[in-house]
């Protein structure tokens, strides 16, 4: 008699059961995927995005364009990649002109940004070239001055140190 | 003897905090050469913004560009603020290294002397007086656009003189247009205030310089959002409305791609 109660009050139970499981795979699924998710307007910003390299100085985006490729070759697009540069026969000069084709490049690149076990230093060195094209076009505030002089001088105790 | 101690303790904790901050240097504002004044006022577990629309403190300050025969001491607020503007439109710039005055033109060669714009930013488009900020680009694109809610819901009023000194209720959006090394983080912002001398300008009072009390969300570039506001600077400054976002190309990049590894 009770092992027939047990039974059926976990007949009754179990769809409900079956629901907790499932929405905790659910939330799993979903959080699973926002990781897997790039948005190219958020940061981190690995590229320039396509209106960043629009609206920019030509001079910049010369720079930039022409570094770019250099950077790349570093970024893997995944684990198991059959060819070695898979942006040899890209043009980026021609993909800047249109925003479909540069946001797809910018897709491409987030993508495979997400691993970073794979390309950590890579897309970290990738944004720093987003980061200093256009050197000569920068505030120069006092503090601005003051901030690079810092740094300047930062950068070479360290690599005293190193080299000690 | 508790009290004594206790005493002797806390000092020693400032102090040492006093030391943290000025190990790395600091601005005339106070703010510590690594920019992250924010870093300690921030409340737990708001490192990781969840979101753009989070609200979090910051610590703001001003820079203008000073003018010619309308800034006292011209050349010391050129050296302080970088560029300066000469002629008798401010057509021409000069810079704090007393290198060859040129053209205050944009990325275009355009002027931007004149009604609205009165310098270029980074990206070669013209800052709006009142209305631009620097921000880390590491954390904000050109053409993002930073809100302070408590000015755009209203419950705190700002006023800023704009055309012919005329004063109007600022819109509490700021947008992203340039860039500085003193910049630096995410809750760092320097808002640019045109011609306006520091002394008596109402952005000078209202930057939150380390107290980190006040808050922002941010509206990212190309998002309606974003349009909108910059479409309410528009008509604050009796532009067009569109101008700004045309400035900004602030149309249709919203692209989210999911994709699984």
């Amino acid at each position: 008699m009770k092992t027939r109660w047990i039974l059926l009050t976990a007949f009754l139970f179990s769809p409900l059961f079956a629901n907790a499981q499932g929405s905790g795979l659910l939330q799993q699924a979903a959080q699973e995927t926002k990781e897997n998710t790039v948005d190219i307007r958020r940061p981190p910003f690995w590229m320039m995005t396509y209106f960043e390299i629009k609206n920019n100085y030509a001079d910049t985006r010369e720079e930039y364009l022409k570094k770019l490729p250099v950077a790349l070759k570093k970024v893997k697009m995944s684990k198991i990649e059959s060819k070695n540069d898979p942006f040899a026969d890209f043009n980026f000069t021609e993909a800047a002109q249109t925003q479909r084709d540069w946001e797809a490049l910018m897709t491409k690149v987030y993508t495979a940004c997400l691993d970073k076990d794979l390309n950590g230093k890579a897309c970290e060195d990738l944004a720093d070239l987003r980061l200093n094209v256009g050197h000569e076009h920068r505030r120069q505030t006092k503090e601005d001055r003051e901030v690079e002089a810092f740094e300047h001088s930062t950068k070479k105790k360290k690599s005293k140190a190193k080299n000690n | 003897m508790l009290p004594a101690l206790s005493i002797i303790l806390i000092v020693s904790i400032c102090e040492t905090g006093s030391a943290k901050r000025s190990s790395s240097g600091g601005n005339r504002w106070g703010i510590p050469n690594d920019g992250l004044w924010c870093k300690d006022a921030k409340p737990k577990g708001a490192e990781k913004r969840k979101s753009d629309s989070d609200e979090q403190p910051f610590a703001s300050t001003i820079y203008n560009v000073p003018r010619q025969g309308v800034t006292p001491n011209f050349r010391a607020a050129v050296t302080l603020n970088g560029t300066g503007l000469i002629g008798p439109q401010g057509d021409m710039k000069v810079t704090y290294n007393n290198s060859r005055p040129q053209k205050n033109v944009d990325r275009n060669g355009e002027p931007c002397a004149g009604k609205v714009g009165a310098v270029a930013g980074s990206a070669g488009i013209c800052l709006t007086p009142f209305f631009t900020v620097a921000a880390d680009p590491r954390y904000y694109s050109i053409g993002d656009v930073i809100c302070i809610p408590e000015i755009e819901n209203g419950s705190k009023k700002l006023e800023v003189p704009l055309t012919r000194g005329e004063k109007k209720t600022h819109s509490g959006c700021f947008i992203v247009a340039d860039k500085g090394s003193a910049i630096k983080g995410e809750n760092r912002f320097d808002f640019f205030t045109g011609t306006a001398p520091e002394k008596g300008n109402p952005l000078t009072d209202f930057a939150d310089k380390k107290s980190c009390n006040q808050k922002f969300q941010v509206y990212r570039a190309g998002s309606e959002e974003a349009t909108k506001r910059m479409n309410a600077i528009d008509k604050l400054w009796d532009m067009e409305e569109g101008s700004l976002a045309k400035r900004y190309q602030n149309a249709g990049s919203s692209r989210r791609v999911a994709r699984r590894r």
